[in-house]
């Protein structure tokens, strides 16, 4: 895949990323900062003051508006203080953007793998579908899972969230739409996708097990028998929600 | 129900169990689907664990090979690293147009091995895939040798999509599987407990409506 390349070049491109392995993927990433300011629909300005939104700023130490314009550092500060305000806050990724370019240069070359590993899936997703023939559709696809990366980084990305995501790229010609409709699924979801492992899927693959035990004992027996108790055979059913098990029309007949 | 197991248990000599692992993207389901159906397509990322079985002929046995196949991301570990246990053989799996995929196999992957596979003896088989990018090729053959020399384990390169060297992979770690008695006693063991499966419930009850 040659030239996935973000879009959003609306807000002028104050710090750019650019990163590449071989000649297999290359992007660049442009300030990715408009999509969320645009859905608070506010000016940057105005963004420390609003708590109550989705996403909220993490940065105590910024009281008074600075002039944006030539100010990279404190754009930069804005971005890593993004994040979905009711995710889980981890130790790494949320300390303090003040104290300086360290942390924060760690936490992009973290994103900048994350990226990668995006793009080897993305490629991948769907691939029988005409729609992502499209370069510019498997960019829309790595951009909003790589935002989300960002603003949920005690999430990051995790593989078959693109299985979540290509519906609503399908679905929404606009970026922002299909972001958040993905955000709001991963909400339910978020615990099958944590970095310490899919300790979500586990439960529910225990409480599948106890729901089996009380509907249909005959393939209960069966599976008690052969030792399958970990319904490990359910595991992705559950965790890309029947986006595996079936056609793509299917699934989002069953989803909705 | 009971038609599948009984023929199984006469259809084959041994049963192994096989597995893949390596980096996500190498190639790991495509090898198995070049190997399993002779075909090559474009596959969504692994979710978890899959599972393929082939029966083949190799070293005049009739085999049963049942091959877990894992998702690359570590995510997923505390799923995969349970698949280890009672492996006869194990594929680690890398890209050769990818460094890092080489590189994780020593830092990551033999690691994982070292730590969760239960059988001292179980055979090893390093694969370089994707040999058809030869021009875009960033790992030597060279290394994969030296690699395999260190860890004791065989080599191949071979590529999933022309299926240059894919049955050779396979035959060659089964030849080795074969050549190695523990494993071959094992092999037969879980044949003979599959054939025992079938009958207990019977002489129990026999035996006590007697007594």
């Amino acid at each position: 895949m040659k030239g996935l390349e973000l879009h959003n070049d609306r807000l002028s491109a104050h710090r750019k990323l650019r990163f590449e392995d071989k000649d297999m993927h290359s992007f660049q990433i442009n300030n990715n900062v408009d999509l969320v300011m645009e859905s608070n629909g506010s000016p940057v300005n105005d963004v420390s003051c609003r708590r109550n939104s989705e996403i909220e700023i993490v940065h105590p130490n910024v009281l008074e508006p600075i002039s944006m314009s030539n100010n990279v550092e404190y754009k930069t500060d804005i971005v890593n203080g993004l994040r979905i305000s009711d995710a889980p806050e981890t130790p790494v990724m949320n300390a303090f953007p003040s104290q300086g370019g360290t942390v924060n240069e760690e936490r992009v070359s973290e994103w900048l793998w994350t990226l990668h590993r995006i793009v080897v899936d993305v490629v991948r997703t769907d691939s029988h579908l005409e729609f992502y023939e499209e370069t510019i559709n498997l960019a829309r696809m790595s951009d909003i899972l790589a935002v989300y990366a960002w603003v949920d980084p005690a999430t990051g990305y995790c593989q078959g969230m693109s299985d979540l995501l290509s519906p609503f790229v399908i679905l929404f010609e606009d970026n922002a739409d299909a972001f958040w409709c993905f955000e709001m699924l991963l909400r339910r979801m978020r615990e099958n996708f944590q970095m310490e492992g899919p300790t979500g899927v586990m439960k529910q693959l225990q409480a599948l097990w106890h729901i089996l035990e009380l509907t249909d004992r005959e393939v209960f027996a069966h599976l008690s028998h052969i030792g399958a108790e970990s319904l490990h055979f359910a595991f992705r059913m559950l965790l890309v929600l029947f986006r595996r098990e079936l056609s793509f029309n299917e699934a989002l007949c069953m989803w909705e | 129900m009971d038609s599948p197991s009984s023929q199984e248990s006469v259809g084959f000599d041994y049963l192994f169990k096989l597995l893949l692992i390596g980096d996500s993207g190498v190639g790991k389901s495509s090898l198995l689907l070049s190997f399993t159906s002779d075909s090559f397509q474009d596959l969504s990322p692994t979710i978890g664990v899959d599972f393929k079985v082939k029966y083949a002929d190799i070293g005049g046995k009739k085999l049963k090979l049942a091959i877990w196949d894992t998702a690359g991301q570590e995510r997923f570990r505390t799923l995969t690293s349970s698949y280890y246990r009672g492996a006869q053989g194990i594929i680690m799996v890398y890209d050769v147009t990818r460094r890092e995929t080489f590189t994780n196999l020593s830092d990551i992957w033999a690691k994982e091995i070292d730590l969760y596979s239960t059988n001292q003896d179980c055979i090893k088989m390093l694969v370089g895939n994707k040999v058809d990018k030869e021009s875009e090729r960033v790992v030597m053959k060279k290394e994969g040798i030296n690699f395999a020399r260190e860890y004791g384990c065989l080599f191949i390169e071979c590529s999933a999509k022309t299926r240059l060297n894919v049955q050779q992979c396979f035959e060659e770690l089964v030849l080795k599987i074969l050549d190695t008695p523990s494993l071959l006693a094992e092999g037969s063991k879980v044949l003979k407990k599959n054939i025992f499966k079938q009958k207990p419930p019977q002489p129990d009850t026999s035996s006590s409506s007697c007594c």
